[in-house]
């Protein structure tokens, strides 16, 4: 069964079609990749599905239920998580506090329990400290625990903030081109820690142009252009399709 | 030497000024008992509490509010006619200067801050404006122009605040509680809310943080925080007229925070402080003290962003830092 529908998803720009009738779904627990060439769409759907951005027509159906009547801010509650293109992790907060941030929706102290430093806060904060420095320690990432967020090298800034986005115990985790900028080394690793995230129940959507990743990890690919979807299927049959070919693999090559 | 470098880092610690704070505080009526010297003490703490949640709001928010001045005359007026003109107790008048300004900042926040944009500056602004024409021209309400005399002292059940020095632990108590509570929420799962927030409203709502009820909420707070100061002095100087809540008042809060710091608990002091003695310092040249105001404002924004305090704390961490070498 699906975790992910979406149906005729579409979402205009005053007068630009930045997704234009897209259809696909994503099977739960598979890792599922979005490609495409540069500007067809991809963040876009990446945006509506998170909730970044209402979607001009169309529905996205998660779990059973219509997102696009959900209040935004409550969608990481019900089980998806994100990752940005250009990592968004908060420079002005620690490292560990940045994960903190990620059980934000699953803790519950207030204005005023905190204003008052009630007992059942100090519980809540230091248990979410515990569970932050078990997602540091998965991550290579506890010897970094105290510094600002913002003095991290780039390839830590995105570990980190698949760390942060994994706190928020998704079952959906939006990835959006995550090896952009790492050394070849740094994307083997992150590699490996999709499988991983993968193999512990998580539904992985992931956007990539390094093909060759995409083609060994994924178990299904879409293919957008100009906003529409061309083409659909397990990575042997994109790789070998014509149409996918010449708008997007010819012109990069394949790595 | 050695004793010279333990008391330098003795009194750079953040506990040990705070200690030397409350402990002035707590004696400051028996060192200084001439009236205006206390007076002094307790404007300032009013003026803590005004400011207290105005800096959250500033500090962690980003945005300008010049509701200030009104919600404080909200507060005031709210508590003097409850206790003047309906004869309700006093601490119910207190409780319902708190609520009605916090009330109307959180329509007014629920109005403005779900749009992008500094919609909330603009109509904070007319706020004043507004606040200002009602107590003046609802004479049958508010008294009108001539204010509202003969408001009673503070009581909490059977005791009764009237004494300068008894009004000053009160009003200390409450200024410190707040900023107690500012701090706490700073330093916790909301306070990383709102950095969050700052860092990147996108990255935060993914992360199932709700950017627009957090700042909801902190302006709310504004308003019960400056409610709750403007009762406190509606009681303590006994009559109270539309002059004391003017635009001035607010635009000069708003400024005062840039100049003294957003971000610190010492610069929502200094600010205090500086708000109450401004008018003594000019003196007889009091008609330039806008004039003035600006000069120092342009000169700190020039050539000390993240105000005084913030200046004075990196400059302390630099000292810091040699001397633990
Ligand atoms: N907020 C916006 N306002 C107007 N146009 C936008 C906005 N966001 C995206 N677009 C446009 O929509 C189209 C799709 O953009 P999108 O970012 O989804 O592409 P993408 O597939 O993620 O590309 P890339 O591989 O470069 O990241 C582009 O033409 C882009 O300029
Ligand atoms: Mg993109």
């Amino acid at each position: 069964m699906a975790l992910l529908d979406i149906f005729n998803l579409t979402k205009n720009f005053d007068g630009l079609v930045a997704v234009d009738n897209v259809n696909f779904s994503v099977g739960e627990r598979t890792i599922t990749a979005i490609i495409g060439p540069n500007g067809a769409g991809k963040t876009t759907v990446f945006n509506m599905i998170s909730g970044l951005g209402k979607p001009t027509s169309g529905s996205i159906i998660f779990d059973g239920l219509e997102l696009t009547k959900v209040k935004e801010y409550k969608l990481c509650g019900m089980g998806i998580g994100r990752v940005f293109q250009i990592p968004k992790i908060f420079g002005e907060l620690s490292v560990l506090e940045n994960v903190m941030v990620g059980f934000h929706a699953q803790t519950r102290s207030d204005l005023v329990k905190t204003g008052l430093h009630l007992p059942s806060m100090v519980r809540e904060e230091n248990m979410i400290r515990e569970w932050a420095l078990k997602k540091l320690e998965m991550f290579n990432l506890l010897e970094s625990e105290e510094k600002l967020a913002g003095t991290l090298p780039f390839g830590n800034q995105r570990l980190l903030e698949i760390a942060r986005a994994l706190a928020t115990e998704p079952k959906l985790l939006l990835l959006d081109e995550p090896t952009a900028g790492l050394t070849p080394a740094e994307t083997e690793v992150l590699k490996n820690r999709i499988l991983t995230i993968r193999d512990s129940g998580t539904t992985i959507l992931i956007v990539e142009h390094n093909l060759s990743m995409v083609f060994s990890i994924s178990d299904h690919v879409i293919v957008l252009n100009y906003g529409k979807k061309i083409f659909e299927g397990p990575p042997t049959l994109v790789r070998r399709n014509p149409e996918v070919i010449d708008a997007y693999i010819g012109r990069r090559g394949l790595k | 030497m050695i004793t010279i470098r333990l008391l330098l880092r003795g009194l750079f610690h953040k506990r040990i000024l705070t200690g030397v704070g409350i402990g002035v505080l707590l004696v400051f009526p028996f060192i200084f008992s001439r009236e205006y010297l206390i007076n002094v003490s307790i404007f300032t703490g009013i003026f803590v509490v005004l400011l207290v949640g105005l800096s959250l709001f500033i500090g962690h928010v980003g945005q300008f509010s010049f509701a200030q001045a009104a919600f404080y005359g909200m507060g005031a007026y709210t508590s003097s006619l409850l206790t003047t003109r309906l004869g309700v107790a006093v601490w119910l008048g207190f409780l319902a200067a708190g609520a009605l300004p916090g009330l109307t900042a959180y329509a007014i926040g629920s109005l403005t801050l779900r749009l992008r944009g500094y919609y909330l500056a603009m109509v904070t602004l007319a706020l004043c404006g507004i606040f200002h024409v009602f107590v003046t021209e609802q004479y049958s309400i508010t008294g009108g122009p001539s204010g509202v005399y003969g408001i009673p002292p503070l009581s909490f059940g059977k005791i009764r605040v009237e004494s300068a020095a008894s009004y000053h632990y009160v009003v200390w108590t409450i200024a410190v509680l707040s900023l107690i509570f500012s701090r706490n929420i700073t330093k916790s799962r909301v306070g990383r809310a709102l950095k969050a927030i700052e860092g990147s409203e996108d990255a935060a709502t993914v992360l199932g943080i709700d950017v627009s009820g957090y700042k909801i909420k902190i302006f709310t707070l504004t308003g019960v925080s400056a409610g709750i100061a403007g009762s406190l002095f509606a009681h303590y100087v006994t009559y109270i007229a539309p002059g004391n809540f003017t635009l001035d008042l607010s635009i000069w809060l708003v400024v005062i925070l840039a100049i003294g710091g957003v971000r610190n608990i010492s610069g929502v002091v200094m600010g205090a402080g500086f708000t109450t003695i401004f008018p003594f310092l000019l003196g007889p040249y009091q008609k330039y003290n806008m004039l003035v105001f600006g000069i120092i404002l342009v000169l700190v924004l020039m050539f000390l962003p993240g105000g005084i305090t913030g200046v004075i704390g990196r400059k302390i961490e630099g000292a810091k830092a040699k001397l633990l070498v």
